[in-house]
């Protein structure tokens, strides 16, 4: 290579350069060979997922170019706060730039719907005034969350492809229970005692249900008294008689073994058998209000009696 | 408790039925071969008393449990007909009783589907582990997906399907008992497990579900006959025609 030709490369690279970003062919005379272009870095797309708020937000959240994974933006002490409340005949829309699992536990208490955005929609909103609204909902992915029946739930909102669980988004929501969330008092509200939070149902749902958890190698070491519960007759007349029934018309009570295969059951029994236990045998009853949940009774009487406690007479 | 002892007189089957036990060979087959052994903590013969009194007191049994369960009418017997089969509707009877006793939706579970596909379609006999083995690998057929008795024999019921019910009804545990134990035998039945038991005497297999009497031993079997067997298809052995010479005891089934 001559000394003019070296001196010319630095000229020749940028028009090469120029060439390609404008799609022309290179000068064939200047060095046949450009420069490698180093692949530009796309960014990786960070999931926009906006959950109805009280006031209504107007603009979304402004996403960070960073590509760590998002984290939600400090809110203002008295900005915007997530409806928490779904009532009859509203709508709770979920948006997002990319595909959701929307899950919801205990199950049966809401429906999902999913949509593909941008769409117009006409009717009432969770974050709404209560009024009937036209609204239009521009992202690609939209669910559409409307109350079946009162109780409270989990929504689990889980983006397609995530890995960490911190990118989770977990929003209970009180469906037909509770009235709209009102917008934050300014005012502070002064120091109080707190109240006291009522007992959790052990199961959720308006019907009287009994679950009976045991060990079938530990049978024999229990009180005999205790041991006969399971088939015992006035026992099994009672739970008959006082349990709701279910689709096919059988008594919502379930007596099984601990390591029961529950891969079948409806979300309700999955739910109920998933509560904490110190112990076998153990019983959990409730009427949807109130409940027990805990050792079982050590006897005929004294189970009947915890059951009447809740099932009535 | 009065009821329809089975006697060398009245265990033959009525015409139109078959029996179909083959002796299980406990050398080439030794216990836990397909399963695990028993291993419950045996009841003491006090216990086993105790047990049985209270049981009788509260009517505790899985009999009782059968009797009653479908809103005070019982669960119909299987019907395994002139078919070779009674080993496998000795385990969809256990299953029905262990359903009934977890508080289940009553399926009328088939006793064909599990021979049919151990034996390839041809009408031969077995013993209960074998049907009691399939039962917890792919699990049981109702009757609409798949016919007991003769009709039960057709290959046509074998779909995916089929197959698809019979999974949302599998053994999820069961147990090897030593053949002819009556300890372990009692001690599962005062707790509620039904045992799938094989007569040789009788060369039969029918499912032992209560403890009627200790010594000398009683216990109710439900047989697979159908209803107008017996005293509404069950019948009581006694002394040492009612000891097993092979048992096998599931205990834990799916949930629904």
């Amino acid at each position: 290579m001559r000394v003019w030709q070296l001196a010319m490369m630095p000229l020749a690279l940028l028009l090469c350069c120029c060439c390609v970003l404008s799609g022309n062919e290179p000068p064939s005379k200047l060095p046949a060979k450009p420069p490698a272009l180093k692949p530009v870095e796309t960014p990786v797309e960070t999931p926009q997922i906006i959950l109805p708020t009280i006031p209504v937000l107007i603009e979304p959240d402004v996403i960070d170019d960073t590509p760590e994974p998002p984290r939600p933006k400090p809110k203002p002490d008295r900005g915007p706060v997530p409806v928490a409340a779904l009532s009859e005949d509203t709508w709770y829309v979920i948006e997002s730039s990319v595909p959701l699992i929307v899950i919801h536990s205990p199950a049966g208490f809401v429906g999902v719907q999913p949509e593909e955005g941008p769409v117009k929609v006409r009717g009432k909103f969770a974050d709404g005034t209560g009024a009937t609204e036209t609204r239009t909902f521009a992202s690609k992915h939209l669910y559409f969350v409307n109350a079946m029946k009162a109780g409270q739930i989990e929504l689990l909102i889980v983006p397609t492809g995530v890995t960490a669980e911190k990118n989770i988004i977990r929003q209970t929501l009180v469906v037909m229970g509770l009235a709209p969330i009102p917008p934050p008092d300014p005012t502070p509200i002064p120091p109080g005692p707190e109240p006291t939070p009522p007992e959790p149902v052990p199961i959720p749902g308006d019907s009287n249900r009994v679950l009976i958890v045991y060990e079938s190698s530990e049978l024999s070491k229990l009180p005999v008294s205790q041991a006969v519960l399971m088939t015992a007759a006035n026992v099994r007349e009672y739970l008959n008689r006082k349990c709701g029934k279910g689709s096919t018309g059988t008594p919502e009570f379930r007596i099984w073994d601990k390591d029961t295969d529950t891969s079948n059951v409806g979300q309700v029994w999955k739910d109920a058998m998933g509560l904490p236990r110190n112990t076998v045998p153990w019983l959990i009853v409730s009427n949807g209000k109130a409940g027990y949940s805990g050792p079982l009774p050590v006897n005929e009487v004294e189970l009947l009696a915890k059951l009447k406690q809740y099932l009535g007479e | 408790m009065s009821g329809f002892v089975i006697t060398d007189d009245t265990m033959r089957p009525p015409e139109g039925y078959g029996t179909g036990l083959i002796e299980r060979n406990y050398q080439e087959c030794p216990v836990g071969y397909n399963s695990r052994p028993f291993n419950l903590p045996l009841l003491t013969k006090a216990q086993q008393a105790e047990f049985l009194a209270a049981k009788k007191a509260s009517k505790s049994s899985l009999r009782e449990l059968r009797r009653t369960y479908l809103a005070g009418k019982p669960i119909p017997s299987t019907n395994q007909e002139q078919t070779n089969y009674c080993w496998s509707y000795s385990s969809v009877s256990a299953v029905m009783l262990l359903r009934a006793k977890q508080g289940e939706p009553h399926e009328q579970l088939s006793g064909a589907a599990n021979a049919a596909k151990i034996k390839n379609f041809k009408n031969v006999g077995g013993w209960g582990s074998q049907s009691l083995e399939r039962s917890a690998s792919f699990g049981v057929p109702n009757i609409a997906h798949w016919a007991e008795g003769t009709a039960g024999l057709n290959r046509h019921w074998d779909s995916p399907q089929t197959w698809e019910n019979a999974a949302k009804h599998k053994v999820v545990e069961w147990m090897d008992l030593e053949p002819r134990n009556v300890d372990q035998l009692v001690t599962c039945l005062l707790l509620d497990i039904p045992v799938v038991s094989d007569f040789n005497w009788w060369g039969h297999s029918v499912c032992s579900m209560e403890v009627i009497q200790l010594n000398p031993l009683r216990t109710m079997i439900w047989n697979s006959w159908g209803d107008r067997w017996g005293d509404l298809g069950e019948g009581i052995l006694e002394g040492s025609k009612a000891i097993p010479d092979g048992m096998i005891a599931p205990f834990v089934i799916t949930g629904a």
